[in-house]
């Protein structure tokens, strides 16, 4: 029924393993007997290709889906995973491309090779064919949020490598990892590029949620709104976040603080994989 | 005899290295207190990571140990039991190595650093300049000079990061991504921040700032780097608030800038990273610093750290420089042990030539019937003679001694027995003497 989804999107999860397997050697592994440089590149340069290759595959996962189902990928918690990894893999990869920052997806990729695997593991659950899940609005809503919390994964990932980076270079710990690890200046600018496409995105796919919900359930009151544990934990993000942006923007804050607010930011959002909800109507997407 | 005394980075930590620095101003003390004691030569090599001293006197090795030992300690007011453990004391041919390994920069806590070439000849300057240099310390540390030249150029070792501002480059590197966005204060216009800001500015940082206490030196160096010069008290608010990069190498005798004082700065800086170089001895900055937030600092024996991360690296080029240091030690020996039979040799010539004087004195009555050519070519002859017989002994004692084998045959002995040259030896018996060998 779901065509080629599953198996196409256990070989992209293959090729993120590998990936993330050769991203992670490029910084941790120490060369011995060759230049750093050089077996460093070597790593990189076949940890790229498999990356891409995920990339692709799980395009053609999605095409399969969309064409088998007629239904978007987000009616099922299978589906909205499986984008979400998609999206990060993308989201980091175009950090890497652009910034030269492997050590980022030594964070990032695991995280999104661990939503592709949880998402496989729902693969046995059927679609959610409600009506609400054919709309554009709410496929809209669910990709805006899937792609902040993408986005929100690479800051999470600069924020580790910047966290590790200050611990190394306050122990004084001057060994190769200190030199694979990117500038501390750099990781902070990414982040902060990252987040500020993040917040956006993150406050369109809220309101869309909002303006959906109240066109679907014209009787739930904004209280009832709010204490939706998903809604509340999606609007903590959303405050942490804007916390982050205000003091980095406006305030000119910079520093180890900021990144653990990055840190925790994702933290609260990963959260919302485990909260109940109450005002949503397709359980399948939203647990 | 040639003596090499003083601590390095490799056993005496900063804290101890600090107290033993012959900074510039010191050193016509130094060697005017080295001057009262029964040595002959003297030069002070006093660096960031080492104060060493090097002698030449006709003293037992122990007997010039105590001395020198008693020496450092009265000088610098330190007990001799608090850091005899981290003396080393050197004679001869170790002495000599070591010293080119110094120059070679094989030995430097950057390995392989330019910067100590500098600093030797700047030793061998002001050694010079109070007249403690002699024939044998002059000559041996312009060969070193000439061997780290060599190592220098020969080897890898003096390519890439391996001086503290190389060094310094490399770790501000791990935190700012450009450097021409960055913001450098010197405190201190010495020569260290001098040569390390130059390794910034050649990487692209653009604004410096350097304060001193003397503002007219800040303002020196300032045009010399193209950046602005600041007062010192400045420089503490609002130098530290707008710097990215701080190097440190004042001439002060206690820390400048404390926990304390930064910490009001820091909440001005909002989080922004701070690095502190303190490339000054004794330090200029208290460690608990880098307990704060944001901050960054690393003194001398830090840098080291960075530099070991490199060596094994390198290796092969250290093969290869330490192959040229042994190269050149074993000529500056040779040379070294050729000045020890020189006098020998001199003595020698005296002798013979006094001989002829006297043989033409005995035998002057017989030559009074002789033309004035007659007699030239008669003295002539007498000359050559001795020259002739002189030139084989003179020759092998030259060969023997830079070859290290006078000892085995002993030579110099066998050549004043054989000569006559001093009574006290006149009685040594012939059997103990390897004629032979020697002479042919």
């Amino acid at each position: 029924m779901n065509g080629y989804f599953a198996p196409l999107n256990i070989l992209a999860l293959a090729l993120y393993i590998f990936s993330a397997v050769g991203y992670t050697a490029s910084i941790f592994l120490e060369a011995r007997n060759a230049p750093i440089a050089y077996s460093r590149n070597k790593l990189i340069a076949l940890a790229r290709p498999f990356l891409l290759a995920g990339i692709g595959v799980q395009v053609a996962a999605t095409g399969s889906w969309c064409v088998s189902t007629h239904l978007s990928p987000f009616a099922s918690l299978y589906g909205t995973l499986s984008v979400f990894a998609w999206i990060a893999a993308i989201a980091f990869a175009v950090t890497d491309l652009k910034f030269h920052l492997p050590a980022v997806g030594v964070v990032a990729l695991p995280i999104a090779c661990m939503a592709l695997f949880v998402g496989l593991l729902h693969a046995h659950r059927p679609p959610d064919e409600t009506r609400l899940l054919e709309t554009q609005l709410i496929s809209i809503h669910v990709l805006c949020i899937l792609s902040s919390f993408a986005l929100f994964v690479v800051s999470f990932g600069c924020a580790c490598c910047y966290l590790l980076q200050n611990h190394l270079l306050k122990a004084r710990s001057v060994n190769g990892l200190l030199r694979r690890l990117p500038p501390l200046i750099t990781l902070d600018n990414v982040a902060y590029r990252a987040v500020i496409f993040a917040l956006p995105l993150l406050s369109a796919g809220l309101m869309l949620g909002m303006i959906d919900m109240a066109r679907a359930n014209p009787r739930i009151t904004p209280q009832q709104w709010a204490l939706d544990p998903h809604n509340l934990i999606a609007f903590i993000v959303w405050l942490l976040y804007g916390f982050y942006l205000v003091t980095r923007l406006l305030m000119g804050w910079r520093g180890v603080r900021l990144q653990y607010l990055l840190i925790a930011g994702l933290l609260v959002a990963c959260t919302v994989y485990f909260a109940p909800n109450q005002t949503h109507h397709f359980p399948a997407s939203h647990q | 005899m040639l003596a090499r005394i003083g601590l390095s980075h490799h056993k005496a930590p900063i804290t101890i290295r600090e107290r033993f620095n012959y900074p510039e101003h010191a050193l016509p003390q130094a060697y005017a207190s080295l001057s009262q004691m029964p040595l002959t030569e003297t030069v002070l090599l006093s660096t960031c990571n080492r104060a060493e001293l090097y002698v030449t006197a006709d003293l037992e090795p122990r007997l010039l140990y105590q001395m020198l030992l008693e020496h450092m300690a009265h000088f610098h007011h330190m007990p001799e039991e608090s850091f005899e453990g981290l003396l080393d004391f050197q004679t001869g041919e170790d002495a000599v190595r070591h010293l080119m390994r110094v120059a070679a920069g094989l030995d430097s806590l950057a390995l392989g650093e330019a910067q100590i070439l500098g600093q030797v000849r700047q030793a061998l300057q002001m050694a010079g300049a109070a007249g403690s240099t002699g024939r044998v310390l002059h000559r041996l540390f312009e060969h070193a000079l000439h061997t780290g030249k060599r190592v220098q150029t020969e080897t890898g070792l003096g390519k890439g990061r391996y001086s503290v501002g190389h060094v310094a480059v490399e770790m501000a590197g791990r935190v700012f991504d450009q450097f021409d966005r960055a913001r450098i204060l010197i405190l201190g216009a010495g020569k260290m921040s001098e040569l390390t800001a130059k390794h910034l500015v050649e990487r692209g940082v653009r604004f410096v700032v350097v304060a001193n206490r003397t503002y007219a030196r800040a303002v020196e160096l300032a045009e010399h780097l193209g950046g602005s010069a600041m007062h010192w008290e400045e420089a503490m608010e609002t130098g530290l608030q707008e710097a990215d990069i701080v190097l440190s190498s004042t001439s002060a005798p206690h820390p400048v800038l404390h926990r304390a004082n930064l910490q009001p700065v820091l909440r001005k800086r909002r989080g922004r990273p701070l690095f502190l170089f303190d490339i000054a001895l004794p330090r200029d900055i208290d460690p608990d610093v880098n307990t704060l937030e944001n901050v960054f600092l690393y003194n001398l024996d830090d840098l080291q750290q960075v530099v070991h991360a490199d060596t094994q690296r390198r290796m092969a080029e250290i093969d290869r420089a330490e192959a040229i240091v042994g190269i050149e030690t074993e000529e500056y020996l040779a040379w070294y042990r050729v000045q020890e039979v020189n006098p020998v040799i001199a003595q020698l010539r005296t002798h013979l030539n006094a001989l002829r004087d006297e043989y033409l004195q005995i035998f002057e009555p017989r030559l009074t019937g002789l033309s004035p050519k007659e007699r030239e070519s008669v003295e002539a002859l007498l000359s050559a003679l001795i020259d002739q017989v002189a030139r084989t002994p003179i020759k092998i004692l030259k060969q023997s001694a830079a070859e290290d084998t006078a000892q085995m045959f002993d030579l110099p002995s066998a050549a004043r027995a054989l000569f006559e040259l001093n009574s006290n030896l006149a009685n040594t018996p012939p059997a103990l003497l390897p004629e032979q060998e020697t002479l042919q």
